[in-house]
């Protein structure tokens, strides 16, 4: 099941999806600074936020890992950004006092992953649906899958990934 | 730190002190890694242009998801290194003008020169390099960082090395 099931009729009249985002999976919890911080970079360049999101990124899942998990969510959100008439909504990455609560297009774009990784389609569809206004299109699809899959061999929680244990094989 | 240069570009031939950069002696991976720093060169001097995206893409292109990513991100790192140190303005070309991009200015040169030097174990003439772009303050910083990024790039081949 995925962690996270996004309603777009949830959302108040600001805009506000109230998800406590305690409740989210490890996974879904670690991507949302990383979501925010590139959001931030695209949409107000001055604030290069990308370095943050990729320092989050690598914090998280290690350097190799992070830095393609980093690559993979600048495509994605690039992705739908470029068939939005109107940008995302986002709670700022540096404000403390947002950090709990998430804007409905944070929630639907952590739903759709989450559903993907848990192959639920219908749920997958109706987020791409939401996020795109209504359009399904294949880059959005594409680049989601991309990272879902980046993302899902992470079964044991977000953190770096341990080394493999070197033993003597005689 | 960066400045680009907005000369006419039609016909470029190369000014004092800039050379042409199939003269370089650049490898392959030497040159993909020009082209991504003038990206994150742009990204600092015109933020709005958002050329680091295009930086990476290429990084991932050339080198691999996993250590594209990682390549392009030790080169900022570096860069970032010789912004720290070097005070005054870094001349480089844009890395989106076709005719530009074929001159390789005197700070960019200098840049790859110890990079080049670093992988191929000379890291006197690595210190040289630096030292003068970095207008004599400490290298320490840019030596550690391109050490990094030279730990993660393809190995140069030793004949290939052109010592300018």
């Amino acid at each position: 099941m995925p962690d996270i099931i996004f309603n777009p009729y949830s959302t108040n009249p600001y805009g506000q999806f109230h998800c406590d985002t305690a409740s989210l999976c490890p996974v879904s919890k670690a991507l949302l600074p990383v979501i925010r911080h590139f959001l931030n970079a695209l949409l107000k360049p001055k604030t290069m936020g990308w370095r943050f999101a990729q320092t989050s990124a690598v914090g998280t899942w290690g350097e190799g890992r992070g830095l393609a998990i980093a690559y993979c969510t600048q495509q994605f959100l690039s992705a739908v950004l470029m068939c939005r008439p109107v940008p995302l909504s986002f709670n700022d990455p540096l404000n403390l006092g947002l950090r709990e609560e998430m804007k409905g297009d944070e929630a639907a774009m952590l739903s759709l992953l989450s559903a993907m990784r848990a192959d639920e389609t219908a749920q997958a569809r109706a987020c791409v649906l939401y996020l795109t206004q209504g359009q399904m299109r294949a880059p959005v699809v594409q680049s989601a899958l991309i990272l879902a899959k980046r993302l899902e061999f992470d079964t044991s929680g977000a953190g770096p990934r341990k080394k493999p244990v070197l033993r003597v094989v005689e | 730190m960066s400045k680009t240069n907005l000369n006419r570009c039609e016909n470029r031939e190369p000014q004092v002190r800039e050379i042409n950069r199939s003269a370089a002696g650049f490898d392959a991976a030497e040159d993909t890694l020009l082209t991504i720093a003038r990206c994150f060169f742009q990204s600092y001097a015109i933020p709005d242009s958002q050329s680091w995206m295009p930086g990476y893409d290429i990084a991932e292109a050339a080198f691999g998801d996993e250590t594209g990513s990682m390549i392009a991100t030790r080169m900022f790192t570096a860069l970032r290194a010789v912004r720290y140190s070097r005070r005054s303005m870094f001349c480089f070309n844009s890395p989106t003008c076709a005719c530009c991009a074929q001159v390789v200015t005197e700070h960019e040169r200098r840049l790859m020169q110890a990079l080049q030097s670093i992988r191929c174990n000379y890291t006197g003439r690595a210190q040289t390099e630096l030292m003068m772009l970095c207008e004599g303050n400490s290298v320490v910083q840019v030596i550690d960082a391109m050490i990094r990024l030279s730990n993660v790039l393809p190995s140069r081949v030793e004949q290939a090395y052109v010592d300018a």
